[in-house]
């Protein structure tokens, strides 16, 4: 058997899960979801083993592992918030991402000697967690522009992925330090990098200023979809020509 | 003096200034992408020195970067106003209230002094960075960085096991180095991931791959940071090329405050987060 096709089953229970929530039927919803979730987690726990030897670096491909921590950050949601609003809508996303990682190389990049570290691991674990977090309270926030619900239960998510995404950018930089000396390099990733944590801090002041409702807050959170994509899909995109194995 | 602090740190201008430096960063990494050769020769070099060798002939693409540090400036301004006056309000208060209370109510006040340390501290990475690299040749004597007189003893390469696909690609390099340490001579091991501190300078290793008449290979511009397996040895490319490793020396005295200002940081707003309810407090 392919050691893809818990990916593939995974997006198309995604895609039900997305289909049965626009036909009212929230509890399947959230079982394909769940159910697409399982698949997921056996397929992203297999990809260690793509060189043929246990190399946990295959695990932690943002591209693969952002769909993962989106449907996961939707079932805790589900389980311990206390929000009203139909989470199982944003199986649409995850799904779009997910099929994004079908179409994307699906083998690994040769791993270099100084990506061989547990802060490397750490690091893009807590970068998907937190483009994750961003993710989903934008999509929230889209619905609640859209639905004219004027509530902001997204704002938990931006503090999530806020405290996640500076995990991440500690991370990095200690991994940047053990590897290059240096915590920070004048690169596009690093700048990109830098862009996301301005724009959601910068969210988090917003509290203070009067003027920012809650309607313009979504319309700031639903925006940061677009910052988030805009500075993440580039490196995305230019790894696609980089050489795999295993995949 | 109230009256200064009040306008120096209004939270409208923190707001605007963090979407200003967010703004100016994007537009620099379309800078740094574009030209990855010229962006990528300011890492490991003094801005100001790099300004002179080749910013200010370059300033057409290189704009950014002032205007960054202007930015910056502005922004670790208005936080060391925004955070004297929030301290101002608070300190009187403290006796009126649990310790935990004041605590939780001062933390973003440390929160944004750390983040004036951060920022110190970068800056005095770009500016006061020391950073010297040298081929790795067995028997080589250098001296780099000021880290004194060191020889090469011994190169090993570990392979990753030949039966997995990754074999004949290199694991982890083992340069031996030797240096005099109180009239004693001393051998230490320097790997990939594991730098040695010699005379205060961190001495690491990097590799470059090279083609057969010796001229490095131009790099990829995703190739700058997690990514630099373009510059390693593929065994097929292995009787093509001949990877060289490289000795770096880095002193930056910006260090001593960036690690410990990321733990603390860290520390500080998990703590302060987690007993605000990650924002569920606001929402309610």
């Amino acid at each position: 058997m392919n050691i893809h096709v818990p990916l593939y089953a995974a997006a198309a229970l995604y895609a039900v899960a997305f289909i049965l929530h626009l036909v009212k039927r929230g509890r399947a919803s959230f079982f394909s979801l769940c159910a697409g979730f399982l698949l997921h987690t056996a397929y992203q726990v297999s990809r260690a083993w793509l060189a043929g030897i246990f190399i946990p670096n295959g695990m932690f491909d943002g591209v693969f592992l952002l769909p993962w921590a989106m449907a996961l950050g939707i079932i805790l949601l589900k389980l311990f918030s206390e929000t009203d609003i139909a989470l199982e809508s944003a199986a649409a996303p995850v799904f779009l991402f997910a099929l994004f990682a079908l179409l994307y190389p699906k083998g690994l990049i040769p791993p270099t000697p100084n990506k061989l570290t547990v802060w490397a691991n750490l690091f893009f674990i807590s970068e998907a967690a937190g483009h994750a977090c961003f993710y989903l309270a934008a999509w929230f926030a889209a619905v609640g522009i859209i639905t004219k619900r004027g509530s902001n239960d997204f704002h938990s998510l931006i503090v999530w992925g806020f405290v996640l995404y500076s995990i991440a950018q500690v991370t990095g930089a200690i991994w940047a330090y053990q590897g290059w000396a240096t915590t920070f390099r004048w690169g596009a990733r690093h700048l990109q990098s830098a862009v996301i944590w301005c724009y959601f801090a910068a969210y988090l002041h917003l509290r203070f200023l009067p003027r920012w409702g809650n309607r313009e807050k979504s319309y700031y959170a639903a925006a940061g979809f677009l910052v988030v994509a805009m500075n993440s899909f580039g490196s995305h995109l230019n790894e696609m020509g980089f050489p795999r194995i295993g995949g | 003096m109230k009256r200064l602090l009040d306008i120096i740190g209004d939270l409208r201008i923190a707001f605007w200034l963090l979407l200003s430096v967010a703004a100016i960063m994007w537009i620099g990494s379309l800078y740094a992408a574009g030209d990855y050769v010229l962006f990528n020769s300011l890492n490991g070099v003094r801005v100001q020195d790099w300004f002179a060798a080749r910013g200010l002939a370059a300033i057409g693409s290189s704009w950014w970067i002032v205007a960054l540090f202007v930015a910056f400036a502005f922004l670790g301004i208005n936080t060391a106003a925004c955070t004297a006056r929030r301290v101002i309000a608070l300190w009187p208060k403290r006796k009126e209230m649990p310790a935990k209370r004041f605590a939780v109510l001062l933390s973003p006040s440390i929160i944004h002094l750390l983040f004036i340390a951060m920022l110190s501290g970068h800056l005095l990475s770009f500016t006061a960075l020391t950073q010297e690299r040298a081929p790795v040749v067995e028997g080589a004597s250098l001296d780099l960085a000021g880290t004194g007189d060191f020889s090469i003893k011994s190169v090993r390469h570990r392979f990753f096991d030949e039966k997995s696909l990754l074999a004949e690609r290199i694991e982890q390099s083992t340069v031996e180095i030797s240096y005099m340490k109180d009239g004693v001579e001393t051998t230490v091991p320097v790997e990939f991931l594991r730098s040695v501190s010699v005379n205060g300078a961190l001495l690491q290793l990097d590799m470059e791959k090279k083609k057969k008449s010796g001229k490095p290979i131009v790099q990829n511009p995703a190739d700058e940071n997690c990514n630099k397996e373009n510059n390693y040895n593929y065994a097929k490319l292995l009787a093509e090329t001949r990877p060289q490793l490289f000795i770096v020396a880095t002193r930056d005295p910006g260090l001593f405050i960036l690690i410990p200002g990321f733990a603390l940081v860290i520390l500080v707003m998990g703590w302060y987060f987690f007993q605000i309810g990650f924002g569920r407090q606001e929402k309610e």
